[in-house]
């Protein structure tokens, strides 16, 4: 029956990249908000079950000049207080507040979203708009994926059996960058229907560069490009955000119908876009640096 | 099977379980501990909310091996020998349940809530007890046990939430 694998909780990551390695058929638990679900549906029945949450390296957050640093097993609710979160990249706490309820935030973390690339997750979007980096182990090295490269088709990602998360990389984003993020879902903090992470950087008053992050609409998250195209070079008026958001809609082809149609979803598309935009710019305008030296984003 | 050594509730507790089954079946099978409730077994409901080394979590959601070693509090463990906890009376007080299914769930969501806020705004006792469902009261009365428990529990009688602020049918935590 489901779940009568081995069960191991290793204390370090070798240990753990060793165990991965040697089941042809093992599961990392980290928080196990989606995993234990899907356990006891009996949808998921692994060999071996690899319990990192003794791992002390994969904890805590920590502040470098540009970027900040977060522990694989950073809990959702330890980013939602965190003041570095909050300061160098709010968007990232803005998303995570409001994911499910405060029980799953205080279990989930986010190197198990990154590793689930759940297509309809809130947390990777976000950190692709951001322009984040992924540290993984293996058993032989140690190597850094851009998020925007990470998630693959089918809700996958490129992690190896024996690979696992240890930490994300994110850069602040700058004074003159701006980053927000919207999601529609049916229940309040429920499941995102469609979900879109936005930024913007400003320079002399024009929009040097964007960056719209879609989920929700296919078995992966879509980077806009269309959107992107209406954007740059413009003061980003409300016209053009609106443009932003009909382009991102006319772009996409969503491929799912099912809780809502792709009709919905490709309004949904459209308003959320837009709205994202618009937290994106106000944060722009608002020119508020990090307190650590905001350097923006370069990408 | 393994050897699982859980404190509950300050006692130390071992029992042979399998390591994938979930926390709630440990304690209302193993430790015969039924104040837990299992109710959606989807991670939805909150009726299976204990806490977990001092936070709420869904117990229906936690494998027991990746509770070894872990101090729980259940419901049982409110009440200190014929006292109940305050959060208790004033659920009490305010009628803040009907048929009690959810009670315990909202009881541990509650004491986790007023460690962390001890004077919370009706936005954050419903944003807090998002992931507790009652089916039976409306929340308005849940919702009152909760600010009657902050105001036990603090020092001062202040209400920082008015009156008025009462949740209304949209805003009830759980819709």
């Amino acid at each position: 029956m489901a779940g009568d694998g081995a069960f191991r909780r290793p204390t370090d990551v070798r240990s753990a990249c060793q165990t991965l390695s040697k089941a042809d058929d093992s599961v990392v638990v980290a928080g196990g908000q989606s995993l234990s679900l899907a356990v006891n549906d009996g949808a998921v029945d692994p060999e071996v079950f690899v319990d990192i949450s003794r791992i002390d390296s994969l904890e805590g957050i920590a502040a470098e000049e540009t970027r900040f640093r977060l522990g694989a097993l950073t809990t959702y609710s330890d980013v939602e207080t965190s003041a570095v979160v909050r300061r160098r990249a709010a968007v990232l706490a803005d998303a995570i507040a409001r994911i499910g309820d405060q029980q799953i935030r205080n279990a989930g973390t986010v190197g198990g979203a990154i590793a689930l690339a759940d297509p309809s997750a809130d947390v990777p979007p976000v950190l692709v708009s951001l322009g984040a980096v992924f540290e993984t182990r293996t058993t032989e090295q140690s190597r850094t994926y851009d998020a925007e490269e990470f998630f693959t088709e089918s809700g996958k990602s490129v992690l190896d059996g024996d690979e696992l998360v240890t930490e994300v990389r994110v850069p602040n984003v700058g004074a003159d960058s701006g980053a927000g993020f919207e999601k529609f879902a049916s229940r309040t903090n429920g499941r995102a229907i469609v979900n879109v992470a936005a930024r913007v950087r400003v320079e002399d008053g024009q929009c040097a560069n964007a960056r719209v992050c879609i989920g929700g609409v296919r078995d992966r998250i879509v980077v806009s490009d269309e959107a992107e195209s209406e954007l740059l070079g413009t003061g980003l008026s409300d016209e053009r955000l609106e443009r932003a958001g009909a382009a991102a809609s006319d772009g996409i082809q969503v491929r799912t119908d099912s809780p809502a149609t792709r009709a919905h979803r490709e309004g949904l598309v459209e308003v959320l876009t837009e709205d994202a935009l618009q937290i994106a710019r106000e944060r722009a305008r608002d020119g508020v640096s990090s307190r650590e030296g905001g350097n923006s984003c370069s990408s | 099977m393994f050897e699982l050594t859980l404190t509950v509730n300050g006692e130390e507790r071992v029992v042979d379980v399998e390591p994938t089954k979930p926390l709630v079946d440990v304690l209302r099978d193993d430790l015969e501990l039924k104040g837990t409730k299992r109710s959606c077994s989807s991670g939805v409901c909150g009726a299976c909310t204990v806490r977990i080394d001092g936070e709420a979590r869904k117990s229906c959601l936690h494998f027991a091996g990746s509770v070894e070693g872990a101090s729980v509090e259940t419901v049982e463990g409110l009440a200190q020998d014929d006292e109940l906890h305050p959060v208790q009376e004033a659920f009490l007080e305010e009628f803040s349940f009907q048929c009690g299914f959810c009670t315990a769930g909202f009881l541990l969501s509650t004491v986790s809530l007023l460690e962390r806020s001890p004077n919370p705004t009706a936005d954050e006792i419903k944003d807090a007890l998002r992931g507790n469902l009652c089916r039976c009261t409306g929340y308005v009365s849940i919702v009152e046990g909760v600010r009657n428990a902050a105001e036990k529990m603090d020092a001062t009688d202040e209400r920082t939430a008015d009156r008025n602020d009462w949740p209304t049918a949209d805003e009830q935590p759980g819709n």
